[in-house]
């Protein structure tokens, strides 16, 4: 057998409590994870799987009182539990980077997006205003936005959504980074904008030979995009496996469950089909 | 001619975003252009868009919560335009609505029990005692349980939330639900459930449903038939397969092409591994 290639992420039992005034509430239980370089794996759940919660500790954006604890969380050769804030710092933002749901929130309202790019450029590199400005303008011209010189100078809410996604990926791509942390990136845009966004994020990502760990509960943006495909269910990892074997030989239960509930945009309407046939455990409990 | 409970002719919605300084308009955004429409009775009309089509407006147009600048609405035997004291009040029974968030439609302060019961109170339907038995009947139904009703909206999950919003939009016995994105927030399982739920209360009660979607998937499952929207202009209305099979507009078609498949076969975006 030939050596796998070397893991650029590689996480063991990653768990994250919050301690609340009503308990500690274990969102991750347990998790184990791994990407290769230039590698695309998707993590799929439903709200409350912990997926969201898996990604941002990966990026130690996990806030008190929510606690992070791993038998081993390294990346690029850099075991994370151990490195300095200075350490991460260099990191994030370089080596890793994120695109969130919703960039609106995820910019800064008060600063152009010209600017916010060039941040992240002078942040890790030195280099003066004018050229981090310059590198700014064209990293906008790349992500497809026209006339990228005046629209550098506009501020997030001047833009629509789908523009203000391509800014968020011109920010993350800035400094050619080894990872791109994608959470539900796509969800909030309308289908044909999804499309091109998606085509934008890959084109990129094959151009630079990042991986990605892109989060998501669209099992069909899944199926379009993914190497690798982890199902997580309330904070554990429940099935894991390469796109095709996940689509056409689930062997959980939860993930054969899924997969069946999602509507078929190409079978004929059958007013007497059912979609939740199959006994679906969601995360979702019922209030105690 | 074949008795449509939904009749809509050339709705149009324009809102006006700026004045003059007398106060003439000067800006308007013409939300729906013109909009005609049918629905048959025990049937489902999904009206599908991208965010911005005018869509909802027409929705709230239909339902009687906005009023048409021109055109002419006949719902359930009522002209909606010239709704009044009686007639509001039967109208109201008649057509509910639910709309995508029930978090931000439900009364906080109410329990999920009032919430249900405040409709029948209203329209004088039942006495108290039937008021809180069929509340209570209407919650194991959307499958709940009926010690639920004296919880408030925020000890609830969101698809919790969607049921009791369905729950509360049977209470009156309406004959026609208009489902502002009623799905679109929910995860994967949960809209399965309460799709499948929607489906069964259709077949029980008969009623007709005016399904506002920008899922494809969704309305291919759930539709009768499909009327697309795009800029407050009505594309193309036809039977669901016909539209998702053989759509006679360009548009529809780079919609229907846009939706990814849930089968890494057929991915064009990138290549899968060997």
């Amino acid at each position: 057998m030939s050596r796998e290639p070397e893991a650029l992420l590689t996480v063991r039992n990653l768990a994250v409590n919050f301690d609340t005034r009503q308990g500690v509430v274990a969102a991750v239980k347990g998790v184990d994870l791994t990407v290769r370089s230039g590698e695309v794996v998707c993590l799929v759940g439903e709200s409350g799987s912990g997926k969201s919660v898996t990604g941002f500790s990966l990026m130690g954006l996990v806030d008190p009182p929510g606690l992070v604890t791993a038998d081993a969380l390294r990346f690029d050769g850099l075991d994370l539990m151990r490195a300095s804030d200075r350490e991460k710092d260099a990191l994030r933002g370089k080596d890793i980077s994120m695109v969130f749901q919703e960039p609106m929130t995820a910019l800064n309202p008060g600063r152009t997006v010209g600017n916010q790019i060039a941040e992240v450029i002078r942040i890790h590199e030195r280099v003066g205003r004018e050229q981090a400005w310059n590198r700014a303008v064209e990293l906008l011209q790349r992500v497809g936005i026209r006339e990228p010189a005046q629209r550098a100078k506009a501020y997030p809410h001047e833009l629509s959504g789908g523009m203000r996604q391509r800014v968020m990926i011109a920010v993350a791509c800035a400094l050619t980074p080894k990872l791109i942390i994608a959470d539900e990136p796509t969800t909030a845009l309308d289908v044909t904008v999804q499309a091109q966004v998606l085509e934008l994020l890959f084109a990129l990502q094959a151009e630079t030979g990042a991986a990605v760990l892109f989060i998501t509960h669209d099992l069909g943006v899944v199926a379009e995009i993914a190497d690798r495909v982890v199902v997580m269910q309330a904070g554990r990892v429940v099935e894991e496996g390469d796109v095709r074997q996940i689509f056409e030989r689930p062997r959980q239960a939860y993930t054969q469950a899924l997969l069946a509930a999602v509507p078929d945009v190409d079978a004929p309407r059958d007013r007497a089909r059912r979609l939740s046939q199959r006994p679906v455990i969601s995360a979702q409990g019922a209030p105690q | 001619m074949t008795d449509f409970i939904l009749r809509a002719e050339a709705v149009t919605k324009d809102y006006v975003i700026g004045r003059s300084l007398l106060g003439k308009p000067s800006r308007v955004v013409q939300a729906v252009r013109g909009v005609s429409l049918s629905v048959a009775p025990g049937s489902t009309l999904a009206l599908v868009g991208e965010s911005g089509s005018g869509k909802s407006t027409l929705g709230r147009c239909i339902a009687g919560l906005v009023r048409p600048s021109s055109g002419r609405i006949h719902l359930a035997g009522h002209d909606v335009l010239q709704l009044t004291g009686v007639s509001l009040m039967s109208f109201r029974r008649q057509v509910q609505t639910i709309f995508q968030d029930p978090y931000s439609s439900l009364n906080p302060r109410r329990t999920v029990g009032e919430a249900i019961m405040d409709g029948m109170a209203i329209h004088k339907l039942y006495d108290a005692q039937e008021r809180r038995a069929r509340m209570q009947s209407l919650l194991l139904r959307v499958g709940l349980q009926p010690d639920h009703a004296k919880r408030y909206p925020h000890q609830f999950s969101g698809g919790q939330r969607q049921r009791i919003a369905i729950a509360r939009a049977l209470a009156l016995a309406p004959r026609f639900i208009v489902a502002d994105e009623a799905v679109s927030a929910l995860d994967v399982s949960v809209k399965a459930q309460v799709l499948d739920l929607l489906a069964d209360l259709q077949d029980e009660h008969g009623l007709t449903y005016l399904f506002i979607s920008h899922d494809l998937g969704v309305v291919r499952h759930f539709a009768d038939r499909v009327a697309i929207m795009s800029a407050g202009e009505l594309v193309e209305e036809g039977e669901c397969d016909q539209i998702f099979e053989a759509p006679r507009h360009e548009y529809t078609r780079k919609l229907i092409a846009a939706v990814p498949r849930p089968d890494p076969a057929r991915r064009r975006l990138r290549q899968a591994p060997a």
